[in-house]
């Protein structure tokens, strides 16, 4: 409403400035109108006396002059009066004292000029009355006589009277008037003034509505139009105003949208400056830290987050060096002292200079619990498959106890009485000794099956076409037996392994090679090449009996045989499941292609160096 | 070659009943080999070697070899070999470990020790019949035993 004040006050100056320069005005013609009707009644009044006058005048005798102005005094109740000749001097006065003496007064020298009566207000002993100055006519005594003064000199006054006239009769009518006139002004003010501020009014209602528009637009609310109720410019704003409004509507994406966006958002986010300081939070923020953070400001961020751990980077100081973070693994504090783990990514906005940091946090608790649970089962399964190793190794170790005095006590019965015996329990027995060497082969392959976990070779660098070298030189009698040949290609690379284990995966696959051969030159090719970035791929090639394809799994598997007992030299069936262990321990895997008849590819992948995994 | 005046006595040091029959068995068959005794713990082998405790008063026993298992009671394997090794007088009786264990550990041990040997007990009569037709053209035709 301080417009409508401006506006009344400005009405009000405007009213007031023209009632007073009117007030003034009017009663300043009225003043004027009123001296210069009581100078013409008293100059109707001195025209009655204007013989005498003439007389008095003509004669100069004071006396004379004395007493017509006695007369004119009695007739119009003048507060003084004087007669002046034609030449400005005083032949009579009320005040004696002035007569004789000459007028050269300003009003005095304006009556001379005038054939009319001129005057004006002064104060006489503090009396406001008409100070006026009357011309006294000549004698008229014919027309032509007339004719020829007028022609001689028109103006020509016998003489003057300097006259004061009272006030008093006209006083009264003027108050009146000025009253009456002061009343109009005052009501047509009035008029004015109501007019003026209902104007305002009008005018200011559509400010008004167009105040509330722009309101609710600067809260985001595009979706409300000014009532336009003026025809007027203003109402043209509003109309604008409106249109704008609509096009903002439809283009821009409104603050309180965005608002709603951020609240229901289910991730912590906040808006903090450069430094930290957090500007503003949403609930899921509010929720997740248990802080309300108000009022704005009053928390930094980088107070909220703990130290990272091993020197990592403070997440500000990345953020100004790379200019985003992606779900940086960090911890927050919360308000109860609770650590809470959490992925922080966060980007700059607005303008270098006032440029503010947005920052969203994934809550990964639940994450890290599922991690910590992961964890723990794999520790569980890995101490139950080490008590398993251990298992297995201790049982197979003590079975092969009584294991022994059975082979060895019936071998002796066999060596030392076989020939006092039935030949039937003779038979019998050497079955018994087979058997129980057979048993004691099965144990010390489970035995060897669990020493490739139990037994953990120091990794180094390893030369892998020395360590198939030497596998075949542990198989020497076997090759020669056979007369096959083993060729190891000059492609081996330099690994990163178990050595000891890593051989006996070489020795195993040529010993099973040369074993499921039945051609009268066996050969066995061992090379390598390069499998991708980050593996190795060894190949061990035979020229044996093959495999038929639906047993390609199965055949790494802990004791699966494909043949009988009395085949291809009756192994245990452990030699591949023991290759396949030493793979799967470092970080590789073991597969085989096969033809039946042709013979079989054993394909090993192990990686170049386990300590630099993919 | 060896004189055949001169014949082996072993010391077998062994718990198990049955290897040291298996053991005794498969001696049995070499002439050089004139007797096989037997501790069946290592404090049983010093009393023999030093006629101590229950063999007070005896002829300590002088054994051109001992063969000594690593798994006995009270005394173990090792312990014994290091008290053997320490003594000036049994120093120089060489040892051989016959033992079912192959771990590496136990080697190693045993060699820090003094072993002049390491044998992993054959699991068949055969082989064990092998091992000591390798054992006695070794130890009698190519070594010399500090008789």
């Amino acid at each position: 409403m301080k417009l409508f004040v401006k506006i009344m006050l400005f009405v009000f100056v405007i009213i007031g400035t023209a009632l007073s320069a009117n007030v003034y005005f009017s009663r300043r013609a009225v003043s004027e109108g009123m001296s210069g009707q009581i100078a013409d009644s008293a100059a109707a009044a001195a025209q009655d006396l204007a013989q005498d006058f003439r007389n008095a005048i003509a004669s100069g005798k004071e006396l004379d002059g004395i007493k017509a102005l006695h007369a004119f005094t009695r007739k119009t109740g003048a507060v003084y009066a004087g007669m002046v000749s034609p030449e400005g001097t005083v032949i009579a006065h009320t005040n004696v004292a002035l007569t004789g003496g000459a007028m050269r007064d300003p009003l005095m020298l304006k009556g001379l000029r005038s054939a009319a009566p001129v005057s004006r207000r002064v104060y006489h002993n503090g009396e406001q009355v008409v100070d006026a100055v009357i011309p006294v006519p000549q004698l008229r005594a014919s027309g032509e006589d007339l004719l020829l003064e007028g022609l001689a000199s028109p103006n020509a006054a016998a003489g003057y009277l300097r006259v004061g006239l009272p006030l008093t009769s006209a006083r009264k009518a003027e108050t009146t008037i000025i009253l009456n006139l002061l009343l109009v002004a005052l009501f047509i003010a009035a008029a004015a003034a109501a007019l003026s501020a209902l104007f305002a009014r009008v005018i200011l209602r559509q400010v008004a509505l167009l105040g509330e528009g722009i309101k609710k637009a600067r809260e985001g609310d595009y979706s409300f139009s000014v009532k336009v109720i003026s025809k007027d410019e203003l109402g043209e704003v509003a109309e604008s105003f409106n249109s704008l409004s609509a096009s903002l509507s439809e283009t821009t994406v409104s603050k309180k949208y965005l608002d709603s966006v951020l609240e229901s958002m289910p991730d912590p986010l906040f808006i903090t400056d450069e430094s930290g300081v957090i500007l503003t939070a949403n609930k899921a923020a509010q929720e997740f830290s248990g802080y309300d953070f108000q009022p704005p400001g009053a928390l930094n961020l980088r107070d909220l987050l703990e130290a990272q751990a091993g020197g990592a980077a403070e997440p500000f100081g990345l953020l100004s060096w790379s200019g985003r973070i992606k779900e940086l693994d960090l911890w927050f504090k919360g308000k109860d002292g609770r650590r809470l783990p959490a992925m922080l990514s966060a980007a700059f906005i607005g303008r270098e200079g006032r440029r503010q940091v947005v920052t969203v946090l994934k809550d990964t608790s639940q994450h890290k619990e599922s991690e910590a649970r992961l964890a723990q089962y794999l520790k569980e399964v890995e101490t139950v498959n080490n008590e398993l190793d251990a298992f297995a190794h201790t049982v197979s170790h003590d079975l092969k106890e009584p294991l022994r005095g059975i082979e060895m006590f019936s071998g002796m019965l066999l060596t030392d009485y076989a020939a006092k015996m039935d030949p039937q329990a003779a038979d019998y027995l050497g079955r018994v000794v087979k058997a129980s060497g057979r048993m004691r082969r099965l144990i010390d392959d489970l035995l060897s099956y669990a020493r490739v976990a139990r037994v953990r070779n120091p990794y180094e660098n390893a030369s892998t076409a020395n360590l198939a070298a030497e596998a075949a030189a542990a198989v020497s009698a076997l090759i020669e037996e056979r007369k096959a040949s083993v060729n190891i290609a000059g492609t081996l690379p330099e690994l990163f392994c178990d050595p000891v284990k890593m051989q006996q995966l070489f020795q195993n696959l040529i010993t099973n090679a040369l074993k499921y051969n039945d051609k009268p030159a066996p050969r066995v090719d061992i090379s390598a090449e390069k499998f991708g970035e980050y593996y190795w791929k060894f190949m061990v090639r035979d020229n044996g009996i093959g495999i038929p394809s639906q047993y390609f799994e199965e055949i790494f598997r802990m004791f699966k045989r494909l043949h009988s007992r009395q085949e291809y030299g009756g192994g245990t069936g452990a030699g591949l499941a023991i290759a396949k262990k030493i793979a799967e321990e470092h970080g590789g895997k073991i597969w085989v292609e096969s033809t039946e008849g042709e013979g079989s590819t054993f394909f090993i992948l192990i990686p170049a160096d386990v300590r630099k995994k993919p | 070659m060896t004189n055949s005046n001169e014949k082996l006595s072993v010391l077998l040091v062994e718990d198990n009943e049955d290897d040291v029959l298996i053991a005794q068995r498969a001696f049995k068959e070499f002439k050089f080999i004139s007797a096989v005794h037997v501790a069946r713990d290592g404090q049983e082998a010093l009393d023999l070697l030093s006629a101590s405790g229950a063999r007070s008063g005896q002829k300590p026993l002088r054994p051109s070899m001992i063969l000594l298992d690593i798994t006995l009671p009270l005394m173990d394997g090792i312990a014994l070999l290091k008290r053997l090794k320490s003594d000036s007088a049994l120093r120089c009786i060489p040892v051989v470990m016959l033992t079912t264990s192959s771990r590496h550990e136990d080697i190693m041990r045993s060699y820090e020790n003094g072993a002049a040997s390491y044998i992993t007990k054959p699991a068949s009569l055969d082989e064990f019949l092998e091992l000591a037709r390798k054992f006695e053209m070794y130890w009698v035709s190519v070594s010399r035993l500090p008789l």
